[in-house]
């Protein structure tokens, strides 16, 4: 059981404990890619909290940020990167470990 | 106390994670009225353009209709502000599996037309087909997004 803990916590990412950074990357895991309005309804955040939340994700390399237009039609989106889906979906399955324990 | 803490502490954390995984499958802004004609006429005016083109006429009709959805793809993307990708929630499933049985029995039942009647009643059959599959598939998937909202709330 100790062990078990052990490598459940192991799988933690700790870029992922945050739960907005989380959240963040349910969203993008599951498109192919998520506008920054998108996300930020979806996680009742601010506009400068999401903007800090994304470029710590990016620095982590797990998101891509693409910016598009210019004024009030410009649109920044967000992608998973290969590596920030796998690193969720390791963070995701060391929850569930964690709570089966 | 400071376990069940915890438990409590990561169930909140999945929690999250699988109402981030399901928002872009069920968060969408309302479906224009247009959507299932404008569904029809384009796999009426497909039939139509098999049934009677043929060598680079056809060629370039579907590529055209090709284009068309491609479009459409990306203009559905920019209005909800983000698109579903890989795993359906399990909710869903049916309902796509329904829709897409429904679009192979349609076009099988158009070409069969086609070939035994003609195309002049195979493109309307196409194009009311598909039609009332997909007006019929935005309903139902409405209904259960509605659903899963609700469950995730």
């Amino acid at each position: 059981m100790i062990e078990a803990s052990s490598g459940a916590l192991a799988g933690l990412d700790p870029v992922l404990t945050a739960p907005k950074r989380l959240a963040i990357m349910a969203v993008l895991a599951r498109s192919t890619s998520t506008d920054f309005s998108f996300l930020r309804d979806h996680l009742e955040v601010s506009d400068s909290d999401l903007s800090k939340q994304a470029t710590a994700l990016r620095a982590a390399g797990y998101v891509t940020i693409t910016k598009s237009g210019r004024g009030r039609g410009a649109v920044t989106a967000y992608k998973a990167t290969r590596a920030g889906r796998r690193a969720y979906q390791r963070h995701r399955d060391a929850l569930r470990t964690l709570l089966d324990d | 106390m400071e376990s069940d803490g915890n438990r409590d502490a990561v169930r909140e954390q999945l929690h999250e994670a699988e109402r981030g995984e399901v928002v872009s499958w069920v968060v969408y802004p309302p479906t224009p009225a247009w959507w299932a004609v404008g569904f029809g006429a384009w796999a009426a005016l497909l039939a139509l353009a098999i049934g009677l083109l043929g060598g680079l006429a056809l060629a370039l009709a579907e590529l055209a209709s090709i284009a068309v959805m491609l479009v459409v793809i990306a203009w559905d993307r920019r209005r909800r502000g983000t698109y579903p990708s890989g795993r359906p929630p399990r909710e869903l499933v049916g309902a796509i599996w329904r829709m897409l049985l429904g679009a192979v029995a349609v076009a099988g039942a158009a070409w069969l037309v086609g070939e035994q009647v003609g195309v002049w009643v195979a493109a309307p059959l196409a194009g009311v087909g598909s039609w009332a599959v997909v007006a019929w598939y935005e309903h139902e998937y409405a209904v259960v997004a509605a659903r899963i909202r609700q469950r995730l709330t």
